[in-house]
């Protein structure tokens, strides 16, 4: 076990709760994913893993490590790193400075540096020729295994992807999938989020359904693969519904 | 609702007798005087500063601006209390003048009004190195000013009450909370801001105005100093933003602290001062009011406004 | 009027560049500050007349070579910036005027209490060769003021070199371009933010020493500084080495022309117009580009 979450709640705004008791499993070596409407609070979850949040109650273990209170940085050590949903590379840095600034952590270690870098590199090829450009130079979807690769380079135990194919064309999204399969057989533990449920399906090992706010249920992909249709009719309801919120 | 109706009619009340119990003692009137015109710059600077929440560094400009006209209506032979007037006029021209720096992000904003005011107060210095005189009025005086002043705060009181119920405020909160999604609900956050700086600035020139004339020597480094931006802005963070409320709390809580320290600490009072502001941002960042009697007393937020 | 062409290029400009690389010095704290925390210090010019001060004093009771007590009043500027960061910056809600107001009790406190240590009496460093000249050509270049420029044109290189080249260096850009993305990477968000607040506070209080030995000074001169500070930002952008340097250039000569030709009481006037105008023109600086985003 590797990722473990118990009993979450977040609140925003003193009472509007818009996560409750979340619990949930990530295992070592697999991905899973977390599949759900648009305002369920996916991202809200993302956001608290990666300490940018503050939860009312509950507790995020890594490791056994209790990591609630700690801040974004700290738990970077402890090994969780973070891929935002919003664009967050270093616009003004070239490719190369992003990607060494991801090795923070290791930056002493000149011999774990170098290694890790051409590691890295080597899983995002596309990137190789565009190591000494501005980072803002780069397509959106280029920019998207940017900030993966960045995470990386922090040699994470887990790794949150929140929402990796928002704002990418079709093209880039299976581009982006694809990397992820690569660090999957690689064995690399991701706890995922995404829209694309199609996509989600194609690479999780295990998933579980957040709707408004809680765990509805969880399964392998055989065991949801039944019943996805009338999740999906579900959701379609619950939007319509007129509860919107970040997604 | 009620109990606030009944608390503004005591302290208008109040307000009006202060120079019947004084009879004719000048300190207490100057004194009234002096307070309200510092009250009327906080509910003026929170027009701005409270419901577009753009933090405006240069309001001493208005009220140097309505202290100035006023001085130069005078000399011209104009009645004082229309060169007061004149004055809130020429502070709606400033305000015109500043508007399109409304258009900038907020710490832009602040730089900039600072600049203005500061370009305005050295220019006039340079012409009027010493300052100028006012010609007085036969009986307008003290007693008279302290009435005029009065109706003003009154006036900026009441403009603040109709602010707080009106389409005006949502629209400026609306703006001050996302930009972006009130412009896209057709708000046009420019109209609006101009709008709230001109209100802003009417009862700052006027209240300079008539302080220029109870002073009848209008000194430019007096009346164009920043400590007029400085003194409101406090007063309205001490109580807390954007409420009618906040700023008149805040106003008594700043005067109060400031006249003890002055009396205390003459010679530390502006240090021990600096301090006091420092400590209440990290201690108490939404105000005196919110935190001491919402929080900590627990009390239930009455909305009595 | 008619003015001779060698007074309006020669002396006048020479004199206008060299009061402009030191202005770019006294800007580049504040440059600093507002790019990695987004705070506007509003007692940035309190920090530079404390520098002065400190060197005076270096000088005068320890009777040290003035440019050797600047170097020593460092570690001094960088103390009180530490504390200043640790007790008022720190911990101050993150509201978006919050630290101004905080930093406008800041100004009050620094400018009170040297009021009280120090007088409001004028004072100035004075050096074995603060008369002095070279000559070249027609033009006078007092030696003061070439030491200033070059002193601030080579400490602002160094930091430029800092900042492209060194990891560190490299991680304060990160900050201020998305200090949340740098913190999800790992970097010490918070520690740097303090060392770059205690380097910011240390450029200051260099630049004020400079100040000191070319111009006299009194505890409420700070804002004046703040001010040229806020023209020579408007012109650069933030986080910008080298439009800071042309601000600073820029400011130095729209100064020194002004008060030439509409005389030596407007020449503020003048910044504050310029700042004014290209507030409104470019809100991101002249050289800004588009270093900082919108957030």
């Amino acid at each position: 076990m590797s990722l473990q979450v118990r009993n979450l709640t977040v609140e925003y705004h003193r009472d509007i709760e818009i996560l409750r008791n979340v619990s949930l499993n990530v295992e070592k070596g697999l991905v899973t994913a977390l599949i759900g409407p648009n305002g369920a609070g996916k991202s809200t979850l993302m956001k608290t893993l990666s300490g940018l949040l503050k939860p009312k109650h509950g507790d995020i273990y890594l490791d056994g490590v209790r990591l609630n209170d700690l801040p974004p940085d700290e738990r970077v050590k402890h090994g969780l790193a973070v891929v935002l949903q919003r664009r967050s590379v270093f616009p003004q840095l070239t490719v190369r400075e992003n990607l060494q600034l991801g090795g923070w952590r290791i930056r002493r270690d000149q011999r774990l540096f170098e290694d890790t870098f051409s590691e890295v590199i080597n899983l995002f090829p596309d990137l190789k020729p565009r190591l000494d450009d501005k980072a803002s130079s780069l397509s959106g979807g280029q920019q998207r295994m940017l900030e993966i690769a960045r995470s990386l380079m922090t040699r994470p135990k887990v790794l949150l992807l929140d929402e990796p194919s928002a704002g990418l064309s079709p093209l880039m999204v299976k581009l982006v999938y694809r990397h992820i399969k690569e660090l999957k057989d690689l064995s690399i533990t991701i706890f995922l989020v995404d829209q694309n449920i199609q996509q989600c399906f194609s690479v999780a090992d295990y998933l579980y359904v957040l709707e408004l706010g809680e765990v509805k249920g969880g399964g392998s992909k055989m065991e949801l693969s039944a019943s996805l249709s009338d999740l999906i009719r579900g959701w379609l309801y619950l939007e319509q519904g007129g509860k919107v919120g970040g997604g | 609702m009620k109990a606030g109706a009944i608390l503004a009619a005591v302290a208008v009340a109040i307000l009006l007798s202060i120079p019947i119990i004084a009879a004719g003692n000048n300190f207490v009137i100057t004194l009234g005087f002096i307070f309200s015109v510092y009250i009327i710059l906080a509910l003026a600077w929170n027009i701005v500063g409270g419901y577009t929440g753009m933090l405006n560094l240069g309001h001493a400009a208005f009220f140097g601006v309505g202290a100035y006209t006023l001085a130069l209506s005078t000399g011209a032979g104009i009645h004082p209390y229309i060169g007061v007037m004149a004055g809130g006029l020429a502070a709606v021209g400033l305000g015109l003048l500043m508007s399109p720096l409304l258009r900038l992000r907020g710490d832009y904003f602040a730089i900039g009004t600072l600049s203005l005011a500061e370009a305005i107060k050295v220019a006039v210095l340079n012409i009027h190195a010493y300052g100028i005189r006012v010609t007085s009025y036969e009986g307008l005086g003290r007693v008279e000013n302290y009435y005029f002043v009065s109706a003003v705060l009154v006036a900026v009181g009441a403009t603040t009450y109709l602010l707080q119920r009106s389409r005006l405020k949502l629209a400026l909160v609306s703006i001050r909370e996302n930009e972006v999604l009130a412009n896209a609900s057709g708000i046009n956050p420019l109209k609006y801001r101009v709008i709230a700086l001109l209100l802003s600035g009417v009862f700052t020139g006027i209240a300079g105005g008539i302080y220029g004339y109870n002073l009848l020597y209008i000194p430019a480094e007096h009346v164009f100093s920043i400590e007029w931006t400085i003194i409101p802005l406090f007063m309205v963070l001490i109580g807390g933003r954007g409420t009618l409320t906040g700023p008149l709390i805040g106003s008594f809580i700043y005067l109060g602290i400031y006249y003890v320290l002055q009396f205390t600490l003459t010679e530390i009072s502006l240090l021990a001062f600096g301090l006091v502001v420092v400590l209440i941002i990290k201690f108490m960042p939404q105000g005196v009011i919110e935190t001491l009697f919402i929080r900590t007393l627990r009390i239930k937020r009455v909305s009595i406004i | 009027m008619i003015f001779p062409l060698e007074v309006l290029f020669g002396q006048l400009l020479v004199g206008a560049i060299l009061l402009g690389g030191l202005y770019s010095l006294v800007t580049i704290g504040l440059a600093l500050i507002f790019g990695v925390m987004r705070i506007l210090n509003i007692a940035h010019g309190e920090f530079i007349i404390f520098g002065a001060y400190t060197a005076y004093w270096i000088t005068s009771l320890m009777g040290v070579d003035p440019l050797l007590a600047i170097v020593l009043a460092i570690p001094v500027s960088a103390f009180l910036g530490y504390i200043v960061n640790r007790l008022l910056i720190r911990g101050v809600t993150k509201s978006f005027d919050a630290p101004i107001v905080s930093s406008f009790g800041l100004l009050l406190i620094m400018q009170a209490s040297m009021l009280i240590a120090w007088t409001g009496d004028p004072r100035s460093i004075v050096t074995p060769f603060t008369a002095e000249s070279i000559h070249v050509g027609p033009v006078l270049l007092p030696i003061i003021r070439l030491i200033a420029f070059a002193v601030s044109i080579t400490i602002l290189t160094l930091l430029y070199i800092f900042l492209s080249k060194t990891y560190l260096g490299r991680a304060i850009r990160a900050i201020s371009q998305d200090s949340e993305s740098a913190a999800t990477l790992g970097i010490p968000v918070q520690k740097i933010q303090t060392f770059t607040f205690v380097l910011s506070t240390v450029l200051a209080g260099i630049s004020g020493g400079l100040v000191a030995l070319l111009l006299s000074f009194q505890p409420t001169f700070g804002p004046e500084f703040l001010l040229k500070s806020f023209v020579v930002l408007a012109l650069a952008g933030v986080g910008n080495i080298p439009g800071v340097i042309a601000g600073g250039l820029i400011l130095g000569i729209g100064e020194s022309y002004g008060s030439f030709f509409l005389g030596s009481g407007l020449r503020n006037v003048v910044a504050y117009a310029m700042l004014i105008i290209l507030l409104l023109a470019r809100p991101r600086g002249l050289f800004g580009g588009r270093a900082v985003r919108e957030v």
